[in-house]
């Protein structure tokens, strides 16, 4: 009983693993031909000499199946509910069966960075991981904690054309590929019609220009100066208003990770936050938090959006389900529509912002690489499986094939998921980008942003605080690479 | 030196009675009131657990405080849907084995630390406290290496065999109740010729008893409690815990809304812990005041 | 001191000794060298001298984290010590319902952070039961955790709620209290106070030294619930808001822990050690002044 304080709520890409959502009822695909097609793809690789399963030999031109001998992974999954380790069940069962070699012991965790961590660090990792760690890339590059997997790909003659773009983008850190993606998260902004209806306003809003008239026109103030609805916020207890200002094309971070580009960017800052700033100077600040702090549960009835008091939410697809599984259908019109990109103007193609994913991958120090690659490469790809696990845990499939599966069966039921699946689609999906300082830096500037938004900082202060960060952090950034 | 152990005086202060009927009547109502209003401040999430975990999902979605139809039925789906009685075994067994072992390794070290007199005893004492004063987290991957080596992982021996080579809290709890024991008493036993073993086993145990208690209490409920050992150690899903098969209910459950078998769950998982504490106290402070009195 | 004697000390000590060495020694070993390294785990650990306690007093985070953990240790402490004391008290002796009252003070302690932080949102946010209560009196109710002035008072509120686990080091103190002080003092005619002041105290305060010093570490070391307070005004990221006025120490540290810079996490945690440190031995030479011994009287 040391002590008492275990790094459980450990913030971040966590939270939003966690808030899953139930997809819909309805059909359960089975078994397709695509999967197979593809896994037989692999060229060649010669059984394995005594005891160990076989390695593989890199000849190109070849296309015999790889052999192995029976063998045993571990898999570390993120996914760790029943609901959800059944319907993963389905994508493991398949690869066991195109692999009667292949037994995988599945065992769930909690809190994966941390017990990956521990075993990575004691020499004694799992085979194979299934986890979300977006934004972890360039720590997981200079830890060397996971294999990059672009040899085995060039080897078997896979194609990322089998993977949406934003997929490909979600395992990539500077050119190289840490595994191959399972699922991405995909944003957009939740409209409620009646409310618009009830203001003027016919149509969701398409232009940055259209959105701040709309809040206007929304926001309902009482005769006592106390707020009863507001109309767009970027973020109103999520943690969106960091992620938004990518909208302008605001980094933090070179692809390499290795600069910190806050100044190269500083008027796409600055104007990523004056931008933010004037939704909230629509109210006062004062009532605006005490409306804040009077909103009901999140999980609840009482939802913001559900009740109308917010008609326009930026969130995450998992919440298309909310009007339903709590609002008992209430707003009884509602929809998605993209945000506008940085030309103000809303455009699937042209901006879709991915905050994070999930993805299969290899823990450096495993007994066979190649056997843990092969039921890497199976599970990325039982596209059939992946939709039905989709399905039932909210997010939208990166395989290709699982997204045509799962945008068939889905959309039906939930027409809105139909933006998610085209934002994730967009070949220009954009992932935040990441350095081994991106949780300590996010938080900083995360402050920052709340003290601007209050009006405590002038435009110049805010310019100043931006370019002390980049000085600090360039600096911790030099420290931690060596540089 | 028994008779000083056991000697007993009547528990009673006498000046209760001489207050007359009707102000001790008064001062019992004002007392009760008052306490009762702070206990239900105090027991209020527990109120509310109880009533959600008892509501119908419809009802559960909403903000309602009280059960519209009561559903016992809550229960029986929260006992169909996890394997309480495999992982209540599994924590009980865990409880056990690190309480055990706490009580049984630390007593020995802080009776050394408070009746036995040694040079050096007050800097290996704070070298002891010094092992509290790091945190968790940058010890813990070192002590997974440990366990990797001596091939302990997915097994529950992380979870106890280290209780059984005291830790520096507990150690440190005893100590500070050791040392209000009087030195008299076992000064006379060691002329009466008893081993330090001795002292300690028939002199101190029994007269720090609700220090020993104290300390098991926080150990057992320490290991009920704790999330982070069992998802760290344990993998076989047949071997996991109350604490980490709660959190990934609530995790199955946050998607469906059904926060009235969270609640429901949470009540199962909360009771027994409620239940060691009662009878715990009830022991230690109700039976030492029956026993007698030290010094 | 004779040899059997040195044995017997030894063999008492022996269950702490082999497990300092088989399973602390190891682990603090590994964090001090990190502390002057860059480390991530999987990687070998790469020597930066002072580097890390550096980047640290250039953050100008620190002192606001120093500033805030201070006030609750200062403040907040023994405040929650004495209520526990207070509740301890009320509660020791064997009267009828006072098993139950002692179960239902206990209970918030069961409760994981998450679950009492909820309640107290609940409680505390704008046209809740408080805010409600309040405006019965006319008093507009402040905003508790999105309000700089606030946020560490509820904070404080919160942490003294959850009182049971020092509550029952008091009461397991009180307990062992012989009845005979008590009447002695009697004798001279002492009152209520004077009991407390010449009986209860000192003999309570070998306990009383305990829970000031494992508060202290508490108060160095948990994140959880000023973690969970922080949310009202900001999700997921580890800001301490309101305009970080819950900003702690060990949330501070929990930044670098959650980028894996364990070198950084381990300087501050060695930065906290000595601080800890400093404070015991304080509270050790200061302790014969004020900490009741039966035994060292000789």
């Amino acid at each position: 009983m040391h002590v008492r304080t275990h790094d459980r709520h450990l913030p971040g890409v966590l939270a939003l693993s966690i808030a899953l959502v139930a997809g819909c009822s309805g059909n359960d695909s089975s078994g397709s031909a695509d999967t197979g097609s593809v896994s037989t793809a692999a060229p060649v690789s010669e059984p394995a000499g005594t005891g160990a399963p076989g390695s593989t030999t890199a000849t190109t031109g070849t296309t015999t199946k790889v052999e192995f001998e029976p063998t045993t992974l571990t898999m570390w999954a993120g996914v760790t509910d029943s609901e959800g380790v059944d319907a993963f069940r389905g994508i493991v069962d398949r690869c066991e069966t195109d692999n009667p070699w292949l037994t995988i012991d599945y065992v769930g965790k909690d809190d994966m960075s941390t017990a990956l961590s521990a075993a990575i660090e004691a020499g004694n990792p799992p085979d194979l991981v299934q986890a979300d760690f977006s934004g972890e890339l360039s720590g997981i590059d200079a830890g060397g904690l996971i294999e990059p997997i672009d040899d085995l790909f060039a080897r078997d003659g896979l194609d990322w054309g089998a993977f949406v773009p934003g997929g490909k983008r979600l395992v990539d850190f500077n050119g190289r590929h840490f595994g191959l993606p399972l699922s991405l998260d995909s944003v957009g902004l939740f409209y409620n019609q009646d409310a618009l209806t009830e203001a003027g306003i016919d149509a969701p809003p398409a232009t940055f220009a259209e959105l701040l008239a709309a809040s206007e026109k929304l926001l309902v103030v009482n005769a006592d100066g106390s707020i009863e609805r507001v109309g767009f916020v970027p973020d109103v207890d999520g943690s969106y208003s960091l992620f938004l200002t990518q909208l302008f094309g605001a980094t933090l971070f070179s692809d390499d990770g290795a600069k910190i580009t806050i100044t190269d960017t500083l008027d796409q800052w600055v104007a990523a936050l004056q931008w933010q700033k004037q939704f909230y100077d629509l109210m006062d600040t004062d009532q605006f938090n005490r409306w804040a702090d009077g909103l009901g549960s999140y999980d609840s009835a009482d939802n913001f959006f559900i009740t109308g008091q917010i008609p326009l939410y930026f969130e995450g697809s998992y919440f298309v389900t909310w009007p339903d599984r709590f609002g008992e259908g209430k707003p009884e019109n509602w929809g998605v529509v993209p945000m506008p990109g940085p030309d103000g103007v809303a455009d699937a193609d042209q901006v879709s912002l991915i905050p994070s994913g999930n993805w299969f991958m290899i823990p450096t120090g495993v007994d066979n690489v190649d056997a843990s690659w092969e039921a890497v490469k199976c599970m990325a790809l039982a596209s059939d499986e992946i939709a039905a696990f989709e399905k039932v845990y909210g997010n939208i499939p990166a395989n290709m094939a699982a997204l045509d599966t799962y945008e068939a069966a889905v959309v039906p039921e939930i027409p809105a998921i139909q933006t998610f699946i085209d934002l994730a689609r967009s070949p220009a999906a954009k992932l935040p980008g990441s350095a081994v300082v991106v949780g300590a830096l996010s938080d900083e500037i995360t402050s920052l942003i709340l003290d601007y938004r209050r009006g405590d900082l002038s435009d110049d202060d805010l310019r100043g605080a931006l370019e002390d960060l980049q000085a600090r952090y360039q600096d911790e950034l030099d420290l931690e690479l060596g540089n | 030196m028994n008779a000083a152990i056991t000697e007993t005086r009547p528990p009673v202060a006498t000046h209760r009675y001489r207050q007359p009927l009707g102000r001790r009547a008064l001062l019992l109502v004002g007392r009760h009131s008052v306490l009762i209003a702070l206990a239900l401040m105090f027991a209020l999430p527990l109120v509310f657990m109880v009533l959600q975990s008892l509501m119908p999902i419809t009802q559960a979605k909403t903000t309602a405080l009280w059960p519209s139809s009561i559903e016992w039925g809550n229960y029986r789906e929260v006992f169909d849907r996890i394997p309480l009685a495999t992982y209540f075994v599994n924590t009980l067994k865990v409880c056990f084995f690190s309480t055990i072992g706490t009580v049984v390794s630390c007593v020995p070290v802080a009776y050394a630390f408070s009746h036995l007199r040694w040079r050096g005893r007050t800097a290996v004492f704070v070298l002891v406290l010094s092992t509290m004063m790091l945190p968790y987290q940058v010890l813990f991957v070192s002590q997974y290496e440990i366990f990797t080596s001596l091939g302990w992982i997915n097994s529950i021996l992380p979870l106890t065999v280290p209780a059984f080579f005291a830790d520096a809290f507990s150690i440190f709890l005893l100590r500070q109740f050791f040392l209000t024991l009087p030195a008299e008493v076992m000064d006379a036993a060691r002329i009466d010729g008893a081993s330090e073993f001795g002292v300690l086993a028939r002199v101190v145990v029994p007269m720090a008893r609700p220090g020993i208690m104290a300390v098991a209490i926080f150990q057992f409920l320490f290991s009920w409690s704790d999330f982070f050992g069992p998802n760290i150690y344990l993998a076989d899903e047949k071997s996991l815990t109350l604490a980490v098969g709660l959190v990934r209910f609530n995790t199955a459950l946050a998607k469906t809304g059904e926060s009235n078998l969270t609640m429901a769950a949470s009540v199962v998982f909360v009771l027994p812990i409620l239940v060691v504490f009662f009878f715990a106290q009830k022991v230690f402070i109700e039976g030492v005041t029956l026993t007698g009195t030290k010094g | 001191m004779a040899r059997r004697k040195r044995w017997t000390v030894l063999a008492f000590l022996s269950p702490w000794l082999i497990g300092v060495v088989v399973f602390v020694l190891y682990p603090i070993i590994n964090s001090l060298y990190w502390s002057f390294t860059v480390k991530r785990y999987g990687q070998p650990a790469r020597w930066v001298g002072l580097g890390n306690y550096r980047l640290l007093l250039d953050n100008p985070d620190l002192s606001l984290a120093l500033k805030n953990t201070a006030y609750l240790a200062l403040i907040g402490l023994p405040i929650r010590l004495f209520v526990s004391i207070l509740a301890a008290a009320l509660l020791a002796r064997p009267r009828r319902g006072n098993g139950v009252y002692r179960l239902l003070f206990y209970v918030p302690s069961v409760l994981p952070a998450v679950a009492s932080g909820a309640l107290f949102f609940f409680l505390l946010k704008q046209g809740g039961p408080v805010a409600s209560l309040l405006d019965l009196f006319g008093v507009e109710a402040p905003l508790w955790f999105r309000d700089p002035v606030w946020a560490k008072p509820a904070l404080i509120m919160v942490g003294t709620w959850a009182l049971g686990d020092t509550m029952l080091i008091f009461l397991a103190g009180l307990v062992d209290i012989p009845k005979s002080l008590y009447e002695a003092v009697e004798l001279d005619g002492a009152g209520r106070w004077a009991r407390f002041r010449y009986v209860t105290l000192p003999m309570i305060s070998p306990v009383i030294f305990f829970t000031v010093l494992t508060g202290v570490i508490g108060v160095l070391q948990s994140f959880d619930q000023a973690f969970v307070l922080s949310q009202a005004a900001r999700k997921g990221r580890l800001t301490g808001a309101p305009d970080g006025s819950l900003l702690t120490y060990a949330m501070l540290q929990l930044r670098y822990f959650q980028d894996g810079r364990i070198g950084v996490a381990s300087a501050m945690a060695w930065v906290m050690f000595l601080i800890t440190l400093v404070i015991t031995v304080a509270l050790m030479t200061s302790r014969r002044r004020w900490v009741y011994t039966a035994t060292e009287s000789a």
